[in-house]
Formats: structure tokens, C-alpha cells, sequence
């Protein structure tokens, strides 16, 4: 029986990574801006009118800015800051190899402030009966063809397969 | 979607501080860009059950006396909001119950315009509302409601020896809002 090892983590994804955050930080600053833009514009002709007329709208767009603002924050520049702190550390971890079957479960955990990740079920090795895997990485990991796992802080990092 | 909504409630309290942020934030900046120096404006007090602000405003700015810019109404709630409003007012719309205590902040009256007026040590101090304006301002059925000038306000002409008066002219304007 022919096996082949299939890395789940690079070299260049924590750059890769590190890009997307920094796109995310000036696209999320962006949105604050152009919300913030369309309020002086209504400030202005408030101003213009001396009315309150254009409160409402300035409060909306206020409140959709930042509404949109924190989404992206909480959602995608936490996770792309996550993952760089979880690949950096997966890379200077000690890794250890594990044996038996593996089958993905659909029980997914999420630690404030780390990443999302999902439970494998080992059978059929000792001392190891459940490990994870980055939630990223799952749809790389074939459960059904992997005969034993590069674990590093319970993580799967790679896997031999039967070919 | 669990974990999703999940993540969201534990950061709820950061989505409602911005809200709760821009509505005070932008409500206050609006109060001071839609203002307009004392000079130029005459400012109308109402220690009323409710008084539908904007509206009243729009009416009486129809006829601006001359050399003023706006007219502001605001309700007593206001007033406790922001701090030293009380001496912007030009004008005061107050309840009988509450005349005694403001006499002082007051203005003495050269004359009488009804018998209901609220006199004070043989002075007038407010002119009787009567319901007038009555479809902007509501009033407490059990209580008298009285017009009044401020003591330092600088738009009641020979009232308090200022340069004009606007506010008596304003006041006019209410006194005959249906």
C-alpha cells in the first residue's frame, strides 16, 4: 500500500494571512471614513438649513458605519489574527505522530479570541482519542484515507495517506 | 451559526455602546452647528406636558423680526440635558404652580392683557396662555399656563431697555397660534 504525506500548513500562509489583515484593517478604516464623509455632508447642509432635519439620516449612517466597522473587526481581522497567532505557534510546536482511524465530527469550538476549529475521533489508538483541526483546514484533511497524523499542541498539522 | 451567534452576543455590548454613542454624539453636534448666537436668535422655554418643538419653530420663523436669524423652541427636559440652557431663554411658557419660584428669573410686565394674568407684589409677570397654541404645546388640563420674558434676555425693547423686541413680538405670534 502506496502513502504519500500531505502538509496542511506552508510556509507562505502566514504571509498570506498577514496580507489579508492588513487589506481588511484599511477596507474596514475605509468604510469608517466613507460613513463618516456622508455625515459631514448632511452636517453641512444641518448647518446650511439650521434644522434638525438631517439628523435621523447622519444617526443611521453613524450607526450603519460602525455597525459595518465592528462586523469586519470582530469577524474577519480577529480571525486572520488568530490563525497568524495559531500557524505561528503550530510552526515552533514539537510535533508528534498519531495512528489509528480518523473520522471528522461536526462538533466545532471557538475560544474567545482564537480559532474556530473541529473534533476528530481517533479509534483505535490508546492514548490518543480526539484530536482538532483548524476549521480552514478541514476540507483538506481526508479523515477516510489518513492512516496516522503530525499533531502539534493536539492540532492536526499533516497526514499520511493511502494512495 | 451557533458559534456565529455566539460571537455576536459576546460582543453585543460593543454594537450598542456605538449606537448609543452616535445617536448622543451626532444629536449633540447637531445642537451646536444648528445654533445661532444669542443675538440673533430668540429662544422659547416650554415647562409644558409636551410641546412638538420643530413644528412650533417652523411657524414662528414664517415672520422673523428683523436682524434675527432663527427661532428656537425647546421643552423643559432639554433644558436639563444641557446645562445653562435655562439662560438662553427668551421666553418662558410656565405652569401657575411654578410661577412663584421663577419670579426672579422674570421680567415685570407693563401690562395686563387679561384678568387671569399672573400678578405677583402688583406686578405682572406672565401673560395668561389661555389654550393658545394649543396645537403645538400640551397642556396639564388642572393647571394655568403663563407666558413670560426673561429678565436678561436682549430681545424685549423697552421691557428691559435692549436693542429690540423680537421676543415680544414672537410671543405675540404665539399668543395667537390656534
Amino acid at each position: 500500500m502506496d502513502t504519500k504525506i500531505i502538509e496542511l500548513y506552508s510556509e507562505e500562509e502566514e504571509t498570506v494571512y498577514r496580507k489579508k489583515r492588513i487589506v481588511w484593517n484599511v477596507v474596514s478604516f475605509l468604510v469608517l471614513a466613507a460613513a463618516l464623509t456622508v455625515c459631514v455632508f448632511f452636517c453641512v447642509s444641518a448647518y446650511r438649513a439650521e434644522t434638525f432635519d438631517t439628523l435621523p439620516y447622519v444617526i443611521f449612517t453613524s450607526i450603519a458605519g460602525w455597525t459595518v466597522y465592528l462586523t469586519i473587526r470582530i469577524f474577519v481581522i480577529a480571525d486572520l489574527k488568530a490563525a497568524v497567532k495559531h500557524i505561528e505557534a503550530i510552526r515552533k510546536g514539537e510535533a508528534e505522530i498519531v495512528t489509528g482511524r480518523f473520522s471528522l465530527t461536526k462538533e466545532r469550538l471557538y475560544i474567545k479570541k482564537g480559532i474556530a476549529m473541529t473534533k476528530v475521533n481517533v479509534s483505535g489508538n490508546d492514548k490518543v482519542t480526539s484530536l482538532q483541526i483548524f476549521d480552514k483546514k478541514k476540507k483538506l484533511f481526508d479523515a477516510d484515507k489518513a492512516v496516522s497524523v503530525k499533531v502539534v499542541f493536539g492540532f492536526i498539522t499533516a497526514y499520511e495517506a493511502e494512495v | 451559526m451557533k458559534i456565529v451567534f455566539k460571537r455576536i452576543l459576546s460582543n453585543l455590548h460593543r454594537y450598542v455602546l456605538c449606537a448609543l454613542g452616535s445617536v448622543l454624539i451626532w444629536t449633540w453636534i447637531f445642537t451646536i452647528i444648528t445654533d445661532a448666537p444669542r443675538a440673533k436668535k430668540v429662544t422659547v422655554m416650554c415647562d409644558t406636558v409636551s410641546v412638538q418643538d420643530a413644528l412650533l419653530a417652523e411657524v414662528l420663523k414664517h415672520e422673523l423680526p428683523k436682524g434675527i436669524r432663527t427661532v428656537k423652541v425647546r421643552h423643559v427636559s432639554y433644558m436639563e440635558m444641557t446645562f445653562g440652557m435655562d439662560d438662553e431663554a427668551d421666553i418662558y411658557i410656565i405652569p401657575g404652580s411654578k410661577m412663584e419660584a421663577s419670579i426672579e428669573y422674570l421680567v415685570p410686565l407693563p401690562e395686563r392683557r387679561s384678568d387671569g394674568d399672573a400678578v405677583f407684589g402688583g406686578e405682572v409677570y406672565g401673560w395668561l396662555l389661555d389654550g393658545a397654541a394649543s396645537s403645538y404645546i400640551g397642556y396639564d388640563a388642572s393647571e394655568n399656563y403663563y407666558l413670560c420674558f426673561s429678565k436678561t434676555s436682549p430681545h424685549l425693547g423697552e421691557l428691559n431697555d435692549s436693542k429690540d423686541d423680537a421676543a415680544v413680538k414672537i410671543a405675540q405670534m404665539i399668543l395667537l397660534l390656534p
